[in-house]
């Protein structure tokens, strides 16, 4: 733990706790980021003064709380004081002296991990995993099955002894599915229900559709469009529809536009656990929406002319400016930073 | 996080968790290295559930990563088998016992200033208002309350720290 943190850290943290619980001004949130990226010292004091809080809030001793701040009664005793205590800054025992002792155990941080977030004797897998904008994790669930989720992503986990679900409420997340024959794997987005034994595949949920591509594998899909519109006629019985895709092939289900799966390329599929895009001949508008997934630069097309253009290639999502700097390649393009923080794209005009 | 802002009864529980870590400087580390990454930090909406968020993320791979190598651990399995319950709520009203100690000994301005705060969950202006003092004296007397309360809990026993260590 901290050993030494100088007074004015633990003030500034506990200022900015206070300060933050109200509704902060982008300055303000600028300013609070910036303190936090000058140390991780800052950071750590910053979490533990929340967590300080909470702990002693857990006491909750209403008569003591009042018996201190003397509200019981206007005509109680004043609270007897007790001896004077140790002056606070005694010398702490050196936990640096344990590290000598550390050799071994890497396993020992493992338990302390184990000890330290697991509520008790419940399953291993949490119940809800999500992501914020830019942020992707990965991770094994108790069935051996890996899932990966991409930026602003959040699901719900039911692993049990007979079954295995997810419900994918938001965002997009990749399966590797560990073989189970008797607990099929299945994801729900939405209306729509993505069933399989052992493949990879992917789930995107949109706005509009889901997305659903097949790394390796097949997966069975069950859907039940919105009977709606004319688009429809007579909807059968439970207008439920299944039907099966295989590796290398995608679906997008939407409410209301026919199921026509279409080849992709898998390595496409995946690229963005690897922190990267791929494009192949994709409007730039496309490109730039998708870009805008995995930060809040907010890029936008400010010129129509552009917006149409075709682009095809490999970028890495976390570096904007190396994308613009490729675009810049192919037309000239100027970047404007409009007042509310979004980036606007221009193709420049020759003076 | 929205989702994060709709459960505060977890994230309360979650967070005191994270201060009872043992390992919180590299936690913080690697949230610091994972808060660097972002470009534009003034756009996220609530920073502080955003790095808590980022926190209990952490924790929670962390976590998941142990389980996963229980196989290679009889000591991680031996934790995982047989939770000493008993034990641990021993070591947890010790705790409280000692965090009770501190706040009464503390002096009556800085308690004064804390239990406001904390449990009548005034803000720092509130505070002030409420004790006839600066917002700025405030500040004192919760980073004296917070820092000794911090001393005396690193040295009360703590259920994580058992037998193990602080290495990773």
């Amino acid at each position: 733990m901290s050993d030494d943190v100088p007074l004015e850290v633990t003030e500034a943290a506990g200022d900015w706790h206070d300060r933050l619980s109200a509704n902060a001004s982008a300055t303000e949130r600028r300013a609070f980021a910036d303190w936090l990226l000058r140390s991780p010292v800052h950071v750590e004091e910053f979490l533990r003064l929340g967590a300080l809080r909470e702990e002693i809030k857990g006491l909750a001793q209403p008569d003591w709380i009042a018996d201190l701040l003397g509200e019981a009664n206007a005509d109680v005793f004043e609270m007897p004081r007790r001896a004077p205590g140790p002056p606070f800054r005694t010398r702490r025992p050196v936990r640096r002296r344990r590290l000598a002792a550390a050799a071994s155990v890497a396993a020992a941080v493992v338990l302390a991990c184990i000890a330290w977030l697991a509520p008790p004797s419940t399953a291993v897998d949490p119940a809800t995993v999500a992501t914020t904008v830019g942020e992707q994790r990965s991770m094994v669930l108790s069935d051996g099955s890996t899932i990966t989720l991409n930026t602003d992503s959040l699901v719900d986990l039911r692993i049990t002894a007979t079954s295995r679900e997810v419900d994918l409420l938001r965002g997009e997340v990749l399966f590797d599915v560990a073989k189970d024959p008797h607990r099929p794997f299945r994801v729900t987005s939405g209306d729509i229900t993505v069933e399989s034994v052992a493949t990879r595949f992917s789930v995107y949920r949109r706005l509009e559709d889901t997305l659903v591509a097949v790394v390796e594998g097949r997966v069975a899909i069950n859907w039940r469009p919105a009977s709606q519109g004319v688009l429809r006629s007579a909807p059968d019985a439970s207008n439920q529809q299944s039907f099966e895709i295989g590796a290398g092939q995608q679906v997008a289900l939407s409410s209301v536009a026919p199921v026509a799966p279409t080849p992709v390329d898998p390595s496409k599929v995946t690229a963005w656990t690897e922190r990267r895009v791929v494009f192949e001949n994709e409007t730039l508008e496309a490109v730039v929406a998708e870009f805008n997934r995995y930060n809040r630069m907010n890029l936008r097309v400010g010129d129509p002319g552009l917006a149409k253009r075709r682009i095809t290639g490999s970028f890495d999502v976390n570096d904007i400016d190396h994308f613009i700097s490729v675009l810049d390649g192919l037309e000239p393009i100027r970047v404007e930073v409009a007042a509310d923080g979004h980036r606007a794209l221009h193709l420049r005009r020759e003076p | 996080m929205r989702w994060f802002d709709a459960q505060p009864q977890i994230e309360g529980a979650l967070k005191s968790r994270l201060g009872d870590s043992p390992d919180l400087p590299d936690l913080a580390q690697e949230v610091f290295l994972r808060l660097l990454r972002i470009t534009r930090p003034e756009l996220i909406r609530d920073p502080e559930a955003y790095v808590y968020r980022v926190a209990l993320n952490v924790a929670q791979e962390w976590r998941l990563r142990a389980a996963q190598s229980k196989d290679h651990s009889s000591d991680a399995l031996d934790a995982l088998e047989s939770p000493d319950v008993t034990e641990e709520m021993i070591l947890r009203r010790q705790r409280q016992a000692s965090i009770r100690r501190v706040v009464e000994d503390l002096p009556a301005a800085t308690r004064s200033a804390l239990l406001l705060h904390v449990y009548r969950d005034m803000t720092y202006q509130q505070v002030a208002e409420h004790m006839g003092v600066s917002r700025r004296s405030v500040k004192r007397y919760l980073a004296n309350g917070y820092a000794a309360l911090r001393i005396a809990l690193a040295a009360a026993p703590n259920a994580n720290e058992r037998g193990s260590s602080n290495e990773r």
